[in-house]
């Protein structure tokens, strides 16, 4: 089958499964009244899944294309140790008010990428991608090793909500909190979107893409910024949750190449709608109780993921 | 605190104060005959709330010598009383160096904890309260641990009494289902066979999670939002005083009737909501009242 249709089928395909999920819940399946509690809950916690997903699928291609690495995922330069430092900090400290957990998971997401870069960079000159893998991995160890401390500070009682959070949850604490994650992954995605051929061009080398003309140094640093900001965004709303942003763009690559003017749709829709399936699943096994959906990414991603891999036979970014 | 070094001068040092200090205890006590301490419950470490406010309340506060940094009650006798790590998480240097001969404790994190105590000759019980009836049970258990027998029986009937004529009290019929929530994130409540749930009732209301037979668990919201509880029980346990507020920025919960006429319970201190304990009465009673006055906020 032709790629373009194999996409515009898997769009469809998406948008059915996303009306799909709209309409299971705990209490069964149907289609709620959408201004009644019920309605208005899952409506949100179905926007939520979609945007925290896309906003993760965008970030793993993202990273995948711009260290030229298909183990990359958002998490891979320190994200998710850095947002994690900053929300068991804002725990651990009793910072009140809904959105500081958030607001500091985002900070320290954000914060964690210019540290890794800025150390990766020798004295002003462009840093290569082996030193922003590597520093990226020792700020991420050395982060894991102050939320280890802050845990084993924390009292009791907030031991639970940093655990929840490591794991992932799409209870969205507010509606403002998933309005201002749904604009920030929107516009990361826009601004990678609109640079697609950069991508295109990078993933044959900083070399390659200089001689088509892309500045590579400035691509890559703003390319890494995106995906911080994507990353990010969904991380402080719905804390760690994993196999998305690796699995979907490898699945994305499968069904319509590795352009990235196809591949970024795809994976902004495949990861929305996977991550809302999962969560579909953790909130309606159960009638009155819900699993952490990262259990359930995890699940289903990581056999999925193998059976990517089985097919393929290795790899081509 | 020093740490203990063995040293058989101070250890004799130590005798002797502890000699003195039962002397004057049996000398100038408030009472003409005060209780004998039984060999083993001189020095008294609490590692959970609820159980250093049993032994105050049985008249052992003076045996006292550590608690959790959680046991906030009495607040006049436990300022006094030096910490010896959090709830269920003792710092075992700090609490070795407290020299107790007895250690009480509910839940503990670190299940060796007790194996180790013994073998430095410490006492170690654990008392555990999970339903209401086992509240007398602790106060009797605790009562003949440090020789304050007599005082813990008398407690121990008072409550017993207490439970059994607001059983006997409750309203079968016409109950508002209440929805009590311990923790927002992710949003925890309590199930059937919870003290808290037993509580509800008997200050005339029905637990929400009773139809689940777990003590606590994590709850969908979309089940609670689908259940429509009548009342909003915020158990405080997160110390939020913006409870309100953060009910309803939750997507669709503004929408819920309960939250509409502002049908919200919260601001009953959690010392004395949340721990089985010798103010069970007290606490069952205040939320009776609180329960009472939101159900007439939602007649017309």
């Amino acid at each position: 089958m032709n790629r373009r249709i194999r996409g515009w089928f898997f769009a469809v395909l998406a948008l059915a499964g996303l009306a799909l999920c709209l309409a299971i819940g705990p209490g069964g399946f149907g289609w709620p009244d959408w201004g009644s509690p019920v309605g208005i809950a899952r409506r949100e916690r179905v926007a939520a899944g979609f945007v925290v997903g896309a906003g993760l699928a965008t970030a793993g291609v993202l990273m995948q294309a711009l260290l030229r690495n298909p183990l990359a995922d958002p998490y891979v330069l320190g994200v998710s140790s850095g947002a994690a430092l900053g929300a068991a900090a804002a725990i651990v400290l009793g910072a009140a008010g809904f959105a500081a957990l958030p607001g500091s998971a985002f900070a320290g997401g954000a914060l964690t990428l210019l540290l890794v870069y800025t150390v990766a960079a020798p004295r002003g000159r462009a840093p290569s991608l082996y030193a922003i893998l590597l520093s990226g991995v020792i700020v991420s160890s050395v982060f894991g090793a102050l939320l280890m401390m802050l845990i084993s500070l924390a009292p009791a009682a907030g031991l639970r909500g940093i655990t929840w959070w490591m794991l992932g949850s799409l209870q969205v604490p507010s509606a403002g909190l998933l309005r201002a994650a749904a604009v920030l992954v929107a516009a990361g995605w826009a601004a990678a979107f609109a640079f697609a051929p950069e991508w295109n061009a990078l993933t044959l080398g900083a070399d390659t893409a200089h001689n088509v003309g892309v500045r590579a140094r400035a691509a890559v640093a703003g390319g890494l910024a995106l995906a911080t900001l994507t990353a990010s965004a969904a991380v402080a709303l719905a804390g760690l949750i994993g196999f998305v942003g690796l699995v979907v763009p490898h699945g994305a690559r499968a069904l319509v190449g590795a352009d990235h003017r196809r591949l970024l749709p795809a994976a902004a829709l495949g990861g929305g709608l996977l991550l809302t399936a999962c969560d579909t699943l953790a909130r309606s096994v159960h009638p009155s109780a819900e699993i952490p959906v990262g259990i359930v990414t995890a699940l289903l991603g990581g056999p999925f993921f193998l059976y990517l891999l089985r097919r393929r036979k290795g790899w081509s970014a | 605190m020093n740490a203990a070094a063995p040293n058989p001068g101070r250890a004799a040092a130590r005798v002797a104060v502890v000699g003195l200090c039962a002397g004057w205890l049996a000398g100038c006590g408030p009472r003409a005959t005060p209780p004998a301490t039984p060999p083993g419950a001189e020095r008294i470490v609490s590692l959970a709330p609820n159980l250093t406010e049993i032994v105050c309340a049985v008249g052992a506060a003076d045996l006292l010598v550590g608690r959790s940094s959680a046991c906030d009650y009495p607040p006049d006798i436990v300022a006094r009383v030096p910490v010896a790590g959090d709830f269920g998480r003792p710092a075992t240097e700090r609490l070795l160096a407290l020299r107790p001969t007895l250690v009480l404790a509910a839940d503990l994190e670190d299940k060796s904890l007790p194996e180790g105590l013994r073998r430095a000759g410490i006492r170690f019980d654990v008392v555990n309260c999970r339903t209401l009836d086992d509240i007398p049970r602790a106060i009797r258990e605790v009562g003949r641990l440090c020789g304050r027998g007599a005082e813990a029986e008398a407690l121990a009937v008072r409550i017993e009494r207490g439970i059994a004529e607001r059983r006997a009290a409750a309203d079968a019929t016409a109950r508002p289902v209440v929805y009590a929530e311990l923790w927002h994130d992710p949003i925890l409540t309590v199930g059937a066979g919870s003290f808290i749930s037993e509580m509800i009732g008997l200050a005339g209301g029905r637990n929400l999670g009773d139809t689940v037979a777990r003590e606590y668990f994590e709850a969908s919201p979309e089940w609670v939002l689908a259940a429509a509880p009548d009342i909003i029980l915020g158990l405080g346990m997160d110390g939020a005083a913006d409870f309100e507020a953060r009910l309803r920025a939750r997507p669709g919960f503004a929408a819920l009737r309960a939250v509409r006429e502002r049908r919200i319970v919260t601001g009953i201190p959690p010392d004395l909501l949340l721990r089985p304990g010798p103010r069970v009465l007290e606490a069952t009673d205040e939320l009776k009242r609180r329960l009472a006055a939101a159900v007439e906020r939602a007649a017309p």
